[in-house]
């Protein structure tokens, strides 16, 4: 117990929460375990600049993160893809979905997402680019909003929103692709822009 | 709200991260207009399918006893 808080009853809840985004980042379960060892072993020895209050799920979530960029290899990656990055590029003013057309008259109840497999959608999530991958993980699987987003990935809202918009766009175009090489939907001629 | 907004919005819209006035207005659009609905219903899908898959998604037995060991270990060495 420190300040009050008990790191067991405040910090080890969120171990499966930690394990979900330790495994989209890692890509492996020997590499999220590992992950997740490290984490909470520094969340412990940091416990006392835990402050109370703040959302302890996110303080882990930033921990993690560090954690794996630390491994140089990664690091350099990630890099690499920040600066090929435009902060701005987010809905535009004909931003309806392309992949509307191309299901058009196939998915009238847009159930497309709901009939694929989930392994081909956790392998669509694990193929995307680092910075998509990290910022739709923490905002559509684990919930947090776009203010907490930034603070564990130490970027703006305004890229955090960039972000989600890209990759989102980014895997809904390869479950699509995906569906279109089982056969579950047909590519129609004019989908060469999807 | 004319379509090109909303459709603008769906994101935020979708993410909570809207006023409640204009969140109101996006939500009138959705529900009356039938060009954008399916739009509407499209994301709605995807999220849902992406949130389904991982749900289920929890750490190993094992992995929890290994790290209340680790910090048990800390915990004497620190005294």
């Amino acid at each position: 117990m420190r300040d009050g808080v008990d790191f067991h009853t405040e910090a080890l809840p969120h171990l499966d929460a930690v394990y979900r985004f330790a495994l989209r980042l890692s890509g492996s379960s020997d590499g999220a375990e590992d992950l997740v060892q490290e984490t909470f072993l520094r969340a412990y020895r940091s416990w006392h600049q835990y402050r109370p209050g703040t959302r302890c799920k996110s303080w882990l979530f930033t921990i993690c993160r560090n954690v794996f960029l630390r491994q140089a290899e990664r690091g350099r990656r990630h890099d690499r893809i920040v600066e090929a990055e435009s902060p701005r590029e987010g809905p535009g003013p004909s931003d309806a979905n392309p992949l509307w057309s191309a299901l058009d008259g196939v998915d009238p109840e847009g159930a497309f997402f709901g009939s694929l497999v989930d392994e081909s959608i956790l392998q669509a999530v694990d193929a995307l680019p680092d910075e998509y991958r990290e910022a739709v993980v923490l905002s559509d699987l684990e919930g947090l909003s776009y203010e907490e987003v930034a603070e564990v990935l130490e970027v703006p809202v305004g890229t955090v929103k960039s972000r989600l918009y890209r990759g989102r766009r980014r895997l809904q175009h390869a479950l699509y692709e995906y569906a279109v090489e089982m056969g579950y939907v047909r590519r129609r001629a004019s989908d060469d822009g999807v | 709200m004319e379509c090109k907004e909303a459709l603008i919005r769906l994101q935020e819209y979708l993410d909570g991260e809207i006023s409640a006035l204009t969140r109101d207005e996006v939500r009138e659009h959705f529900e009356k207009c039938d060009r954008c609905y399916p739009h509407l219903r499209l994301e709605e899908s995807f999220r849902d399918a992406v949130q389904r898959v991982t749900k289920g998604e929890a750490a190993p037995p094992g992995l929890r006893d290994r790290l209340l060991a680790a910090i048990a270990e800390e915990e004497e060495a620190g005294g």
